[in-house]
């Protein structure tokens, strides 16, 4: 072989994991387990099998050996893994598949004990079959873009009451398997203070394919989509009966959170679900109501906030701001301006009264005070608002002024 | 065919904006409003800054949620639009909208709000209010791609905007190196 044949030669084994790639992943991981004989898992980044080839029992990947950030540079690295193999450690090898600088998945090789010494020796075609998986994921995250297109016009239309026949609906729906026959209700999600200018649009993204998948674990076709700083999801309810359909909903919402988790320590996911709606015309009132759920179950810290859930809350939050201010001022202002003058805690107290549903003893074994001590303040209270607390109509007014407080109006 | 989901959105440069109103003209004068109808306003903000409003055609349009009728509609390309076949007049969405922009019509005796000029924009033309401003204080845009890091949400004397999440966007005032002396 002479030195520009020997520069230009390409052996057999990429050739043929070059052809492989075209049966896409499977391909190329039966092609590599192949050439290696060794056991090749591709996953995606959170560890899900998008194929596997030689593996004898079940695999779970336990830990990567670098932190991420050294695995994701300009050049994918090889580094060490270990994998639980029907209960025993096995080390394994891992390259990072990297897709216009995001992480996309993983290529993972069984070794067995001698990793370190293996690493070096099939460095360079581990590398190449990462990026012929690059090419693939760009392949199918490109076809995906392109019908999500149509899919995100139907779902904006529902959204925002743009199809007014049911019928029209239910047959677009068909399209892509959704039944619109049955119930639905929307649930949105958004990072709390999304930045559009920060990382936080590839958060989105993360988010997105992940709930996508919780979604399809849970034996239900994906109708989702993103807009901007939200995820909306217009998800199918199975059930009749409200309560079960609210723990169903909880318990997807935890499974999300549990794997934004995994994938991001600082995950700052907030949520929001609307109204059931067995009419899809009418879904769009649903995304109105989620919108609001999550904005109120920011602000008073709820969990999971269903519209349902919300009580004078979800009016408060929506009424005229000015109207609520003279409101506010009308039943607490005198208290506030006496405890800024006296430097009292008058509308502490009353706070905690309130939220301790006027019972005294609950009132002050929260407050570590005692029962007289809070008499005494209630006594001054009553004098300062010139109104009786035990009046179940100025308990009421005291109780919706904190509300709208709480609620950042004031 | 449906068409591709979009946010268009204004961008407003506060520093470019001198008050000179003829977005406000252009706009009754391309939509031949009545007098009082004011689509678009121009307010003073300081001294020396203004600024200017019409529709935000926002995310979460409170018009669109308080309409008993069901008239308004927000378009695939983010433009929200009302039906003045639907409108009875009520009222109600003028007002819930935090901005000011749906107008009651004397002449109609119903609300008529900023559309932004969207037979203009279906012959590929930009709205009338932007394509008259001379400073180009005032552009538009599809927000959901457009990224500028010196761009912000809200600036002092926009109303809250985390109600509706309206489809503006601002270069802030920066502080002046040079002054004209008056």
């Amino acid at each position: 072989m002479d030195l520009v044949e020997s520069t230009f030669f390409v052996p057999d084994y990429l050739h043929d994991l070059l052809v492989a790639s075209e049966k896409g992943l499977k391909g190329i991981c039966a092609e590599l387990a192949s050439i290696l004989s060794l056991p090749v898992i591709i996953t995606d980044p959170l560890f899900n099998h998008l194929a596997a080839a030689q593996l004898v029992n079940n695999v779970e990947i336990n830990y990567i050996d670098n932190q991420q950030e050294e695995i994701i540079g300009e050049k994918p690295l090889v580094v060490n893994c270990q994998f639980t193999s029907n209960g025993v450690p096995i080390n394994g090898i891992c390259s990072a598949i990297l897709l216009d600088g995001r992480l996309r998945g993983y290529l993972f090789i069984q070794i067995g004990e001698d990793a370190a010494e293996k690493i070096a020796r099939i460095y360079s075609i581990i590398a190449y079959a990462s990026s012929l998986c690059t090419l693939e994921l760009r392949k199918r995250l490109e076809l995906k873009q392109e019908r999500q297109q149509f899919k995100e016009a139907f779902i904006y239309d529902l959204l925002y009451g743009n199809m007014k026949q049911k019928n029209e609906i239910i047959s677009y729906g068909n399209i892509w398997g959704w039944d619109f026959t049955q119930s639905h209700t929307i649930i949105v999600f958004s990072l709390i203070d999304f930045d559009y200018y920060s990382e936080d649009q590839k958060h989105i993204d993360s988010l997105f394919y992940l709930i996508e998948r919780v979604l399809i674990e849970s034996n239900l076709k994906p109708i989702a989509m993103k807009k901007r700083g939200e995820i909306v999801v217009i998800y199918q309810l199975l059930g009749e009966e409200m309560e079960t359909n609210e723990s169903v909903i909880k318990e997807f919402i935890q499974r999300v959170k549990i794997q934004a988790e995994i994938m991001d320590r600082n995950n700052r996911m907030a949520t929001g679900i609307g109204r059931e709606s067995s009419n899809p015309e009418e879904l769009y009132k649903s995304y109105q109501e989620a919108k609001v759920a999550y904005e109120v179950g920011l602000l008073l810290n709820i969990h999971t906030p269903f519209f349902n859930g919300l009580g004078l809350e979800r009016i408060l939050y929506k009424h005229d701001l000015q109207d609520v201010k003279e409101y506010y001022d009308h039943t607490l202002g005198k208290l506030e301006k006496h405890d800024q003058v006296h430097g009292g805690e008058l509308m502490h107290t009353l706070e905690f009264y309130a939220a301790n549903q006027y019972d005294i003893t609950k009132t002050a074994d929260a407050l570590f005070l005692h029962r007289n001590t809070l008499r005494y303040r209630f006594k001054k209270v009553e004098e300062i608002l010139d109104k009786k607390l035990d009046d179940m109509n100025v308990r009421l007014n005291i109780t919706a002024a904190f509300k709208i407080k709480q609620l950042r109006k004031i | 065919m449906r068409q591709m989901v979009k946010q268009m959105g204004f961008v407003f440069n506060v520093d470019l904006c001198f008050g000179c109103m003829a977005c406000e003209i252009a706009c009754r004068n391309e939509n031949q409003t009545d007098s009082t109808v004011r689509w678009r306003k121009v307010s003073r903000l300081t001294d020396d800054t203004f600024l200017s409003v019409s529709c935000n055609h926002c995310n979460s349009p409170e018009c669109f949620r308080v309409c008993p009728e069901n008239a308004f509609t927000k378009r695939g390309d983010g433009i929200v639009q009302i039906n003045s076949d639907l409108c009875t007049g009520c009222g109600l969405c003028i007002e819930a909208c935090p901005y000011g922009a749906p107008q009651y019509d004397p002449v109609t005796q119903k609300a008529s709000k900023c559309q932004m000029c969207y037979p203009r924009q279906d012959r590929g033309l930009p709205p009338a209010c932007v394509e008259s401003c001379s400073t180009e204080a005032l552009t538009f845009v599809d927000l959901n791609t457009f990224c500028d890091k010196k761009i912000v949400g809200s600036i002092p004397g926009f109303p809250d905007t985390r109600l509706t999440n309206p489809s503006i966007a601002f270069y802030p005032a920066t502080e002046r190196k040079r002054y004209f002396l008056k």
